[in-house]
């Protein structure tokens, strides 16, 4: 017998061949065989729709390139489902690979093979590279060869495609080196899997715990705070979104955990004892620092877990603690599999459960000064603000001198709002748009906050003024891709703000260069938008908007988006070009005019206390504050009143003051049709048509609620 | 040459081996004796560089074995429980075997398995205990190597096989100086074949030295005294153990027989014999005095 002699590498390949057999099947399915089954009947589709129109395929072309350069890849499993696929395979690689190290028996062999440690762990790698990483760039290769083949690969955005596939090998990558260090740090398979599942998600799992915690005791922590964080220091966040959108955030901390990950892999590798194999842990040093931190990770699951339910701080402080006890029980099963000497090492848990605590007192009085903190104005470089919920809501971005003083100002008078609030947990505050996120450019550095705005904005009226009446405020609103870009505008619709409509008045007052009958394009809209926006001062911004524009597009990479825009009276130039000469008596209509129409009737009612106190109980109905009930005598009446009132959006303006402390009086408009229909249903029993004042208070029926400001 | 000096190697608080030392020469069979858990499997594998000592360090040449691949090449241990690649058969293995080590013979193993009637390709893990213990012997002498490290090799083999193996083992001793160290519980087999042995004993080499010196060391006399003889006076023998049959006394002493027989002498014996001992009794006397099992 005469054996071909092989170099130990071969052996190696010839030895894992499977797995390259197993992930060329996993892939190709994946990628090449779902383009094969979906790409033709799009194809078809595209040029159906082509030649109905009368038009080519080129006129789909941004379509067709996002359809291959995202949906086409995540059509199977989704874009989550992707980057799992990527990251399990390549923990299950480095399972098969390094399964020797379970069995002691197995290790032995390895170990008896004339290699040092280093060559064994370098050549195992080279397996992973040529049976794990290359089946999935053979299996690409299809892929791109099935999309030539249907004649799209002119429409390929290779830029995306490629960044796309290169960000979810690295989470390949990622899968590897996890899989790596925990079957080097362990040594049974199950301990291996439970290593890898703590490795990949507990600190990005805890700290979005601690943060959910910490935001019910900080008042002005963002709600973009963990994702912000996130997008920063975590691996796996950072590849996920680069997958969704190349570019998008740095891939650092991605690259920089594969090479500790793996590097600590390798130097625990070479280190690791035979006989460490059939123990839970594979290095005993370890122990007391796997026990301290799994506590810490254990024990604020099981906080959190308790204070969802109960809600109270107690139960959170109870929870963290019972549950490091919990989990530093389980983490000595666990590493000793049984249970004699369970209180032995009684001071780790206590530790984990004194740092837990400590944790939630620092938060409880800010300890470390968050709602506090300010820059200070020289520190300054620029200062961007973004109110919530706004419909239109996009971040400005303030840097000049002038504009940066007012606006340091105001985030003065914010910072000294929530200074004021006690300490303590609460449940959050519920969001409104009064609510401002600001963040402070400082340098290099960026941190952000977000204040309540309740009582600042009665104070910061003036500030308001300078800074939305600024160049550096106008000129963004200018500034947005669509106006650098009107090009990318696919179409521009209108919609009054009103919420009384017949069908026919409604569609008076709208306009969609849709419809064939729309007598202005986008080009005019945006040029009369510009001059608008140049233009706008605060006071037009203390009225209700008018209308909303919807300008919908496409982005720069084919995505498509919508802005919205509120429309003021003010906006002569805008409103002109959409309604011509009919704009007066749309402008006319749309501000009060309707309260005129037939079948409305406006009833006004005064109460004893402040609109602010009226609802801010839960209670819809407060019978006992009111004071008086008035029905408007004429329809000019009605007008006159909804002119004097403002909406309850208008409330949470987060650049006014707000006038619902000083509101007592309250407009409610009704339907006759509406009213009748409750009546009959038997819904509404006390009313009489014949008398109007009979209307119950408020009640569901009214169509709109109105305030009259100061009176 | 293979050398251990001052080996020391605990499991958490139990120390498994306690400054073990030896040297073993080219050509040389060293018999490894040892109680239950007194640390000869963990020796072997230190030897073999698959375990690292916490103190001292074994050398093969004057080279330290761990993490030495050419050190690797050059020595086999054929672990208690044989380890195969998954589904694996003997052609496989030597497939292997002739990727990492240069020395390997496919011959010599084709030899081999004829010699011990072993199925060249059929999978290891359907063969029985006995059989997969020839593989693996086989699979180890085809390597060539210029140590072999046998852990409990002969237990589990047959007769036929257990003397197969003491001949291709003392052909390789005299044709290329091969080093064996033999551990196990087989004394008869290692009386045989060894020409040094050492008893383990809680992780200590007790003794250790030539087979013969060892065997010459340790006499064993049955004879009946002239006079009665009191204990005090036997004590002053420091015997190992002590047997009165009627008039009979069979003494075991740690003694060369002529300076026992001088102090006989000294009694006026009716009758003196000396008996001879296996290792096996050597070995259980070494261990009764170092107060195991009594």
């Amino acid at each position: 017998m005469q054996n071909k002699r092989l170099h130990p590498v071969r052996f190696f390949l010839h030895r894992y061949f499977y797995l390259g057999f197993a992930m060329l099947a996993i892939f190709v399915l994946v990628l090449p065989l779902q383009a094969l089954v979906r790409l033709p009947a799009s194809l078809n589709e595209w040029n159906r729709m082509a030649l109905q129109s009368g038009g080519t395929l080129a006129d789909y072309a941004a379509e067709i390139r996002l359809f291959l350069s995202c949906s086409l890849l995540y059509s199977l499993l989704g874009l989550e489902g992707l980057c799992v696929l990527f990251a399990v395979t390549g923990f299950l690689s480095a399972m098969i690979l390094f399964r020797h190290l379970f069995s002691r028996r197995k290790g032995m062999l390895v170990d008896s093979l004339p290699n040092t440690r280093a060559v064994d762990f370098g050549r195992r790698f080279v397996c992973f590279l040529l049976f794990s990483v290359l089946p999935i760039l053979l299996s690409f290769g299809a892929y791109l060869l099935v999309i030539a083949l249907n004649g799209l690969g002119a429409y390929l955005l290779w830029e995306k495609l490629l960044a796309r596939m290169a960000v979810l090998l690295l989470i390949h990558f990622y899968g590897f080196a996890v899989g790596a260090l925990a079957c080097v740090l362990t040594g049974y398979f199950w301990a291996a899997l439970l290593a890898g599942a703590v490795l990949t998600v507990s600190f990005e799992g805890t700290f979005f715990l601690w943060s959910t915690i910490a935001g019910h005791y900080l008042d002005t922590m963002p709600d973009s705070f963990y994702q912000d964080w996130l997008s920063r220091l975590s691996p796996i966040y950072g590849m996920y979104k680069n997958v969704y959108q190349p570019g998008i955030v740095s891939l650092l901390p991605g690259l920089a955990a594969i090479f500790l990950m793996g590097g600590l892999a390798l130097l625990l590798y070479r280190i690791r004892r035979l006989e460490s194999a059939e123990h839970t842990l594979a290095f005993h040093p370890l122990e007391w620092i796997m026990e301290l931190f799994l506590g810490l990770v254990g024990g604020t699951l099981t906080g959190a877990l308790v204070w969802y339910t109960a809600g109270t701080e107690l139960s959170l402080l109870l929870g963290l603690f019972l549950g490091t006890l919990l989990v530093s029980g389980l983490c000595y099963l666990v590493f000793h599999l049984r249970l004699t000497g369970i209180f032995q090492r009684w001071y780790l848990p206590v530790c984990t459960s004194v740092v837990l605590l400590l944790a939630v007192v620092c938060l409880h009085y800010d300890v470390f000064g968050y709602d506090r903190w300010l820059p200070s104005r020289e520190s300054l470089t620029s200062f961007t603000f973004r109110p919530e919920l706004s419909s239109a809501s996009e971040a400005v971005t303030l840097t000049s001198p002038e504009t940066l003083d007012a606006a340091y100002e105001w985030a003065c008078l914010l910072r000294d709002e929530a200074e004021e609030q006690p300490d303590g947990m609460r449940y959050r505050y519920s969001r409104t748009s009064a609510n401002v996120c600001i963040t402070y450019q400082l340098g290099g550095r960026k941190v952000s906050r977000l204040y309540q705005n309740k009582t600042a904005r009665d104070q910061s009226a003036g500030l308001m003024k300078t800074l939305l009446e600024s160049s550096d405020y106008r000129s963004q609103q200018t500034e947005r891709f669509f106006f650098r870009h009107p090009e990318a505008i696919q179409s521009v619709s209108v919609y009054p703000e009103m919420s009384y409509y017949s069908s026919s008045s409604y569609l008076r007052c709208s306009a969609d260069t849709r419809d064939p009958s729309c007598s202005f394009t986008v080009s005019d809209v945006v040029s009369a938008l510009r001059q608008d926006l140049s233009a706008r001062t605060y006071e037009d911004l203390l009225n209700d908007p008018l209308f909303t524009m919807l300008l919908y597009g496409s982005e720069e990479d084919g995505r498509s988006s919508t802005l919205s825009l509120p429309l003021y009276a003010s906006d002569k130039h805008v409103l002109s070009v959409i309604f011509g000469s009919a704009m007066a008596d749309i402008v006319d209509f749309v501000s009060g005019g309707y309260a005129a129409s037939d079948g409305v009737i406006a009833v006004k009612q005064v109460y004893s206390v402040p609109a602010s106190a009226l609802y801010a109980s839960e209670r819809p109905f407060h019978p006992e504050c009111l004071l008086d009930t008035q029905v408007a005598a004429s329809p000019e009446q009605a007008v006159e009143w909804a002119r004097q009132t403002v909406s309850n959006e208008s409330a949470y303006r987060y650049y006014a003051p707000d006038f619902r402390s000083d509101s007592y009086s309250v407009l409610y408009l009704f339907r006759q049709d509406d009213l009748a229909d409750y009546v009959s249903s038997g819904a509404l029993t006390a009313y009489d048509p014949e008398h109007p004042e009979t209307l119950p208070e408020a009640g569901t029926f009214w169509f709109q609620r109105r305030y009259f400001p100061g009176e | 040459m293979l050398k251990a000096d001052h080996i020391q190697k605990t499991f958490g608080s139990r120390a498994a081996l306690d400054d073990v030392s030896f040297t073993l020469e080219s050509g040389h069979i060293f018999g490894l004796l040892g109680t239950n858990g007194a640390g000869k499997s963990t020796l072997l594998r230190a030897m073999a560089g698959l375990l690292r000592p916490d103190q001292g360090q074994v050398s093969l040449d004057g080279v330290p074995v761990p993490e030495n691949p050419a050190c690797k090449q050059a020595i086999c241990y054929l672990s208690d429980e044989p380890a195969f690649l998954m589904n694996a058969t003997i052609a496989e293995m030597s497939r292997m075997q002739s990727s990492f080590y240069p020395a390997h013979s496919d011959d010599k193993l084709a030899e081999l398995c004829l010699r011990f009637s072993l199925p060249l390709h059929e999978r290891i893990a359907t063969f029985s205990k006995g059989t997969q213990k020839r593989a693996q012997i086989c699979l180890g002498l085809a390597r060539n190597p210029q140590v072999l490290l046998c852990d409990e090799t002969f237990d589990g083999l047959d007769p036929v096989m257990r003397d197969s193996f003491k001949r291709v083992l003392s052909q390789e001793t005299c044709d290329r100086g091969l080093i064996t160290v033999l551990a196990g519980h087989n004394q008869q087999e290692m009386e045989d074949i060894c020409d040094s042995v050492g008893f383990l004993h809680e992780g200590k080499l007790v003794r250790c030295g030539d087979l013969d010196s060892l065997l010459s060391d340790v006499q064993k006399v049955q004879f009946i005294p002239g006079e009665a003889v009191e204990d005090s006076v036997l004590d002053s023998f420091s015997p190992l153990r002590v047997q009165r049959q009627g008039q009979l006394i069979v003494l075991t002493v740690r003694s060369r027989r002529f300076e026992l027989e001088d102090k006989l002498r000294s009694l006026h014996p009716l009758f003196l014999e000396f008996l001879p001992l296996s290792l096996e009794e050597i070995f259980i006397l070494e261990m009764e005095d170092q107060g195991y099992a009594k």
